[in-house]
């Protein structure tokens, strides 16, 4: 064997690069877990576990120390709103029964703890201690409490990965609601601005008015992802390079440089559309 | 039975990447400077010239191929990233290893080449914006220092254990 890859050297160079070039472009398109690589991701998840839930203890334990007290005021503030959203939230079913109204924006949070993170920092990847036992399918919505923060895409039966808002990876476009006033205005993330840690939402019609400070939600319209979770907060409105259209630029609610715990958004299983196509 | 030592080490390191991954700060201020721990690779490359190259491809292959298909997007990526590394290493520098100095240089320098050989194959396909400045100073460089601090402590912890899994199997002959 051994003999035979050394007489044609040449020959087996070429062989891999085909088949290095072959698997690149099987994984840029696949978008379900085969068996074998679900076997993978989850044995190696069982020995990551032992590893990352003391040392997750333990920098939590250590960031807890630091940012302790947080002012009572904020905190009150906080009660009143969280009083003020039940009271309207109670309102809101009343009245969406009376139309009879799917409500495509509830779902049920399943927590998960992050136990790795891709170590080579170019793509954002993070994997999560939950899997398809647990109920989570590709293209989940994934969510701290301060907004969204990414996407499920590799899901074995116990762990899955989840590609953060902030790789350009196949997961691609998101399509978002940017809520100025009380109107919506539909566009989709176009891609990721690493160097000012910003979302670019491009090609939105120049007729629609955004202005800064405008909130953008997530809005729906895809197949796992419920509608009108929080992304983040808009930072910027330029015209493109030919000035037809607006870029508008967003800064993400939630801090993606850490994450520990985060909640997987399981939208409700009665408003989810039946034919799913698995790709978005 | 000697494989598996090597095996478990290899396991333990690729841990300890993926964790140091998680609790290393990524910001300092407004500037993100990036470290890459590299110590499965380190690994890899101080087996090819104390134990053999063979041991060495076949560990190569195992952990690319975890590493792709746990974490990474692309498959196939460090698996051949970590062979062709360990290749390289077999075929020109082994002559080097009982002058530490070099060897500690070419290792480091094995884990900067990894680090180019990833950037171009992720600007090829698109995933990444490139920018050929912030891609040397923030991360080659620090990728460099930590990789050195990592090597530092790896390297006489491995070859100590590698004299003792000698002298075992030396012994027991």
């Amino acid at each position: 064997m051994l003999k035979f890859f050394k007489n044609n050297k040449l020959i087996v160079v070429l062989c891999a690069i085909i088949v290095f070039i072959a698997l690149i472009g099987l994984s840029i398109r696949s978008q379900s877990q085969s068996p074998p690589e679900q076997y993978v991701g989850d044995s190696v998840s069982f020995g990551q576990r032992l590893i990352s839930y003391p040392v997750n203890f333990v920098t939590g334990a250590i960031g807890n120390f630091f940012n302790q007290g947080e002012s009572k005021e904020t905190k009150n503030k906080i009660k009143q709103l969280e009083a003020k959203n039940q009271q309207l939230e109670a309102e809101n079913k009343k009245f969406k029964k009376e139309l009879d109204m799917k409500d495509i924006s509830k779902y049920d949070p399943i927590s998960t703890t992050v136990i790795s993170r891709n170590p080579d920092q170019w793509m954002n990847t993070i994997v999560i201690d939950k899997g398809s036992k647990a109920g989570i399918k590709n293209n989940m919505a994934v969510m701290t409490s301060e907004g969204l923060v990414g996407r499920t895409t590799k899901v074995n039966q116990f762990s899955s990965q989840v590609d953060l808002i902030s790789t350009n990876t196949r997961a691609g476009k998101l399509s978002v609601n940017i809520q100025h006033k009380s109107k919506n205005v539909f566009g989709l993330i176009d891609h990721y601005d690493a160097k000012n840690e910003e979302l670019v939402i491009s090609d939105i019609n120049n007729k629609d008015s955004i202005s800064k400070g405008d909130k953008v939600v997530t809005s729906g319209l895809a197949d796992q992802l419920p509608s009108s979770l929080y992304i983040g907060e808009v930072t910027s409105v330029e015209n493109d390079q030919y000035g037809l259209a607006k870029e508008v630029r967003v800064k993400t609610g939630a801090d993606l440089s850490d994450l520990s715990h985060v909640y997987v958004a399981k939208r409700d299983a009665s408003t989810i559309p039946d034919d799913e196509s698995g790709d978005n | 039975m000697r494989g598996i030592y090597y095996f478990l080490i290899g396991i333990i390191l690729f841990y300890i990447d993926t964790v140091i991954g998680i609790v290393i700060p990524m910001h300092f201020g407004k500037v993100d400077v990036i470290f890459v721990p590299h110590l499965t690779l380190m690994y890899l490359l101080i087996l090819t010239i104390y134990r053999g190259f063979g041991v060495a491809v076949i560990l190569a292959i195992f952990f690319g191929l975890i590493t792709d298909l746990y974490l990474g997007s692309i498959y196939g990526l460090y698996m051949f990233g970590y062979i062709l590394a360990v290749v390289i290493m077999d075929r020109l520098f082994k002559i080097f290893y009982r002058d530490t100095v070099m060897l500690f240089i070419i290792i480091l320098l094995s884990t900067i080449f990894l680090e180019i050989y990833v950037a171009i194959i992720y600007g090829v396909i698109g995933f990444i914006q490139f920018n050929l400045l912030e891609f040397l100073l923030l991360r080659l460089l620090p990728t460099f220092i930590l990789n050195l601090i990592l090597l530092i402590i790896l390297y006489p912890i491995m070859l100590k254990f590698m004299r003792k899994i000698q002298n075992k199997i030396d012994s027991r002959i």
